[in-house]
C-alpha cells in the first residue's frame, strides 16, 4: 500500500470512529457511562492537612425531598421524608454515608447510615430516619427541617450537601 | 448519472485533502519550519498524555478551574464555586469586597476555548473517544513527520499508522465516558501539556539557531523528558505555561541579536512575553523582565529612542490584559488578584475575611472605588513602587536564604528533608531535589572546567556575539527566579521542586551550550538515539522489578539516588571530556542514560507512584498501570 494512501484511510478511520461516538450516530456506543463527576481525588497538596496518595471518593450530585410531612399518627406525628440517593465510588477503604434530618424547633435530630465497601460504585439510596414528635409539640403548622448528607471517610466527614425544606403538619 | 457524482465526490474530497495539507504546512512553518519540529512537538504532546490524569494533584487547582468555569460564564467573579470539597475553604481564592475571585487569570484564560470546544465538541462526540481519537492521531503525524525527518517515509507512515489503528481499539476497550464536570480541568491540563510540548520545541529551534540541527533535536528531547518539565505537564499547575514564556523569551532574545533586519520584532518577544507571564503569575513576570531589562540594554545593538518607544508600546500592550483583569478585581491596575487577602472560608457580603497569612505586599489595600484619570495614576504609580519594594525585599531575602544546608536540600539530595511537613503528603518522601528529578542539570557542575579565566567579557563583545548575550540572560533569569523562590524551598508537595521549573529549560540551555555535548551529538547521534531507547526500555523494566510493592515515596527516593549517581556521572564525563578529545561514544553513553533516567522516572511516577486508583485520560494508561507490577 501507498503511505499516503495507509495515512489517509488511517485518519478517515480515527475520525470515522470518533464521529460515530457520539449521540448523531444512534445505536453506537464505544464507552460506558461517566463515573459520576464531584471529585474528592486528593493528592499532595498544600493548606490541608489531610493529604494522601491516592482518591479517597468521588461522589455524583446528591438527590434530596424538597419537602416532606408530619403525618399524624395515634399519639403524635410521625417525619415523612422521603429518600434521599448518592451514587459514589470508594476506594481503598469503605466509607459511611449518613443521612441526618434536624427541626431544631421541635428539637429532633435523627440521622441513619449505610456502610459502603471499599472499592464499590453504585447509588447508595438511604431513607429517612424514624422520627416521632408527641402530639403537643407541633403547634405551628409548618416546620424548616435540615437535611444533611455527609460521607464520613473514617479520619474526616465530607460534607456533601444540605437542604433546609419545608414540613407540613398533616392535621 | 451514478458516475458524475463519484466523480464530484472524488473532486471535493482531493479538494478537502488539499486543504488539509494545506493546513498542516501552516501548522508546520508555526512550530520550526521542519518537520523534526512537528514530530518533536507531536511525540512529546503523545508521551505526556501516556500518564495524563484527569484529577486534582494539589487543591489549589480547584480554586484555577473555578477561574475558567468563572471566565467561561463571562465573569471574573468565582460565583458559584462550581469545584471543590464541600464546606472547605480552598487555598487560592481571594475575597473582594464579599465576592470570590481566582488566581492566575492568564492561565486560565488561555484555557476558556479549550473548555468551549470540549463542550461544544461534546454535543457531537464522546470526549473521551475524541481525546482517544486525537492522541492516535497524534502519534501517527509524529511517525510521518518523523519518517520524513529521517527519508524513511514508507515504513514510518505504514507503522505509525498500524501503530494508531491499534492504539485506537485498545483504547476503546474499557472506556467510560468522561463527565462534562470535569471540562475545566481538562481544558487547563490541555493547556499545559500543549505549553509543555512547545517547550520542547522552543528548545529545538533555539539550540539548532545558536549550534546546529542536531544540537536542537537534543535540546528539544532533553527539555521534553527533564523531570521536573515533564512531571509537571499534565498537571494543571501554571509552571509549564510560565516556563514556556520564559524559554520563548530566550529565543527571542537571541533572534534579535542574530536576526537581519527583524531585530526590533524578535526584540519585543521577550518584552511580550514578561508582560503575559505577569496575567500568570505576577512575581514570575517581574523577574523575567528584571532579567531581561537590563542585559537587552546593555547587548542590544542599539538603543534609539524610537527602538526603545517601540518596546515599551508592545509591552504595555501585551501587559494590557493583567493591568484590565488588576483594575477591574481589585481596582488598581497593579494590584494582581494573589496579593488580595485569602478568602477564609467566612465570606459575608460587604466585607473580606482576614488572611491567614497576609501576603506578600498585602499592605496596599485595594482601592475599589473606581479612580478618575488622576486616581488611576496614583495607583498606577503606587503600585509599581509597592511592586519593585516587594521584588527587592524577596531577592534580599532570597540572598539570606543562601545557606549550605538549604541549598543540599534544594539542589542535590533530599532524602527526608529536616522542616519539611510529610504530613501533608501522606508521610511519603516524595519531595526530590533539583538535580534529582532533573539529572541533565548535573552537568552544570562541570562549568568551572570550561571557563577560561583569561579576561571578563566586555559589553562590546557580548554585543558581536550572540550566544553570549544569551548565556548573560539565562544566567541572569537563572539567578532571579532562583533567588525569588529559594526562602520557600525546601516545600512539601512541590515534588521537583516546581517553583524552579520555568528555569530548568534554561539549565537545559546551558547544558547544550557545553562544547562536548555538541561535539558527541554531531558525531554520535544516531548511536546516542539508539542508546537512549534502548535504555529507557531497560531502565523502566528494571526499575518495576526492582520496585515491585514499593510506597510511593520508597520509589521516588530510589529514583532519586539512581538519578543522582547518573548526575555525577555526566559532571565527570563533561569534567574530562572538557579538557581531552575523549571518544565520543563514552559521551553518547552517558548522555543517552541521562535521557533513559529521565524517562523512566516520568513514566513510572506519572503512571504508577502517583497513577494508582486515578482516572486517566486514555484508558491505555489504566491498563499500562496495570501491567507494570510496580504498586
Amino acid at each position: 500500500m501507498r503511505p499516503d494512501r495507509a495515512v489517509l484511510l488511517t485518519t478517515l478511520t480515527v475520525l470515522a470512529v470518533v464521529a460515530a461516538s457520539g449521540p448523531l450516530v444512534p445505536g453506537v456506543a464505544f464507552t460506558g457511562a461517566a463515573a459520576d463527576a464531584a471529585p474528592d481525588y486528593r493528592g499532595f497538596g498544600e493548606g490541608t492537612a489531610e493529604m494522601g496518595v491516592e482518591k479517597r471518593l468521588a461522589v455524583g450530585a446528591a438527590t434530596v425531598p424538597d419537602g416532606g410531612t408530619l403525618a399524624r399518627t395515634g399519639d403524635g406525628y410521625r417525619v415523612a421524608l422521603g429518600p434521599v440517593e448518592l451514587p459514589l465510588e470508594t476506594a481503598a477503604r469503605p466509607v459511611a454515608v449518613r443521612y441526618a434530618v434536624r427541626v431544631p424547633a421541635l428539637g429532633v435530630a435523627r440521622a441513619t447510615a449505610e456502610r459502603v465497601p471499599a472499592r464499590t460504585a453504585r447509588t447508595v439510596r438511604l431513607a429517612a430516619p424514624e422520627v416521632t414528635v408527641p402530639a403537643d409539640a407541633a403547634s405551628e403548622g409548618r416546620y424548616g427541617a435540615t437535611l444533611v448528607v455527609s460521607v464520613d471517610l473514617g479520619d474526616r466527614t465530607l460534607s456533601v450537601t444540605e437542604a433546609t425544606v419545608p414540613l407540613e403538619v398533616d392535621r | 448519472m451514478s458516475h458524475a457524482r463519484g466523480t464530484a465526490v472524488r473532486r471535493r474530497a482531493l479538494a478537502a485533502a488539499r486543504r488539509t495539507r494545506a493546513g498542516c504546512r501552516r501548522v508546520l512553518a508555526g512550530l520550526g519550519g521542519d518537520h523534526t519540529a512537528a514530530a518533536l512537538f507531536l511525540g512529546t504532546l503523545g508521551f505526556y498524555a501516556l500518564y495524563w490524569r484527569v484529577d486534582v494533584f494539589i487543591v489549589d487547582t480547584f480554586t484555577v478551574a473555578n477561574t475558567v468555569a468563572a471566565l467561561a460564564r463571562g465573569s471574573l467573579a468565582v460565583d458559584p464555586v462550581a469545584f471543590g470539597p464541600s464546606g472547605e475553604a480552598l487555598p487560592g481564592l481571594h475575597a473582594v469586597d464579599g465576592r470570590l475571585y481566582g488566581r492566575n487569570y492568564g492561565h486560565a484564560a488561555a484555557a476558556v476555548p479549550f473548555l468551549w470546544a470540549l463542550r461544544g465538541l461534546s454535543v457531537v462526540v464522546d470526549v473521551r473517544v475524541l481525546l482517544a481519537g486525537l492522541w492516535s492521531l497524534g502519534l501517527l503525524g509524529a511517525s510521518v513527520a518523523g519518517g520524513r525527518a529521517l527519508g524513511r517515509e514508507r515504513p514510518a507512515a505504514l507503522a505509525g499508522s498500524a501503530l494508531a489503528l491499534a492504539l485506537l481499539a485498545a483504547n476503546l476497550a474499557g472506556a467510560r465516558s468522561l463527565p462534562p464536570e470535569s471540562f475545566p480541568l481538562l481544558a487547563l491540563q490541555l493547556t499545559t501539556v500543549l505549553a509543555a510540548s512547545l517547550l520542547a520545541v522552543v528548545a529545538y529551534r533555539l539550540l539548532r539557531a545558536v549550534r546546529g540541527r542536531r544540537v536542537g533535536v537534543f535540546a528539544g528531547v532533553a527539555t521534553a523528558v527533564v523531570g521536573p518539565v515533564g512531571f509537571w505537564a499534565p498537571v494543571p499547575k501554571r509552571h509549564a505555561v510560565t516556563a514556556l514564556l520564559a524559554l520563548v523569551a530566550l529565543y527571542g532574545f537571541y533572534r534579535a541579536r542574530a536576526a537581519d533586519g527583524a531585530g526590533v520584532r524578535h526584540r519585543a518577544i521577550p518584552y511580550c512575553a514578561a508582560a503575559l507571564t505577569a496575567w500568570v503569575s505576577a512575581p514570575e513576570g517581574l523577574v523575567l523582565l528584571a532579567a531581561l531589562g537590563p542585559v537587552d540594554l546593555l547587548t542590544a545593538r542599539e538603543n534609539r529612542p524610537r527602538t526603545l518607544a517601540l518596546l515599551g508600546g508592545a509591552f504595555l500592550l501585551a501587559l494590557a490584559p493583567f493591568l484590565l483583569t488588576n483594575a477591574a478585581i481589585s481596582g488598581n491596575p497593579l494590584l494582581p488578584p494573589r496579593m488580595l487577602p485569602d478568602y477564609a472560608g467566612t465570606l459575608e457580603a460587604g466585607t473580606t475575611a482576614p488572611a491567614p497569612v497576609p501576603a506578600a505586599g498585602a499592605g496596599a489595600t485595594p482601592g475599589r472605588g473606581r479612580p478618575g484619570l488622576a486616581g488611576a495614576l496614583a495607583a498606577l504609580l503606587g503600585g509599581l513602587g509597592a511592586a519593585f519594594e516587594v521584588f527587592l525585599t524577596e531577592l534580599d531575602r532570597g540572598l539570606r536564604a543562601m545557606e549550605p544546608r538549604r541549598l543540599v536540600h534544594v539542589l542535590l539530595r533530599s532524602g527526608r528533608i529536616p522542616g519539611v511537613d510529610y504530613g501533608r503528603t501522606g508521610g511519603q518522601t516524595v519531595e526530590l531535589t533539583l538535580i534529582e528529578s532533573a539529572p541533565l542539570v548535573g552537568g552544570l557542575l562541570a562549568v568551572p572546567f570550561a571557563l577560561r579565566w583569561r579576561s571578563l567579557p566586555t559589553p562590546a563583545a557580548f554585543r558581536r556575539d550572540p550566544a553570549r548575550a544569551t548565556d548573560l540572560f539565562a544566567v541572569a533569569y537563572v539567578a532571579l527566579l532562583g533567588l525569588l523562590y529559594l526562602p520557600r524551598l525546601p516545600l512539601h508537595s512541590t515534588i521537583t521542586v516546581r517553583y524552579l521549573v520555568p528555569l530548568v529549560p534554561f539549565l537545559v540551555y546551558g547544558v547544550c551550550r557545553l562544547e562536548p555535548v555538541g561535539r558527541v551529538v554531531e558525531r554520535e547521534g544516531e548511536l546516542l538515539a539508539a542508546l537512549a531507547v534502548g535504555l529507557t526500555v531497560a531502565a523502566v523494566g528494571f526499575a518495576a522489578a526492582a520496585l515491585a510493592g514499593a510506597a510511593p515515596g520508597t520509589a521516588m527516593q530510589a529514583h532519586a539516588v539512581a538519578n543522582l549517581a547518573v548526575a555525577g556521572l555526566l559532571a565527570a564525563w563533561l569534567a574530562v571530556a572538557l579538557r581531552t578529545d575523549l571518544d565520543p561514544r563514552v559521551g553518547a553513553a552517558v548522555l543517552a542514560l541521562v535521557l533513559a533516567a529521565s524517562a523512566a522516572f516520568l513514566l513510572l511516577s506519572g503512571v504508577e507512584y502517583f497513577g494508582q486508583g486515578r482516572q486517566f485520560t486514555l484508558p491505555i494508561a489504566r491498563s499500562l498501570e496495570r501491567l507494570l507490577p510496580v504498586r
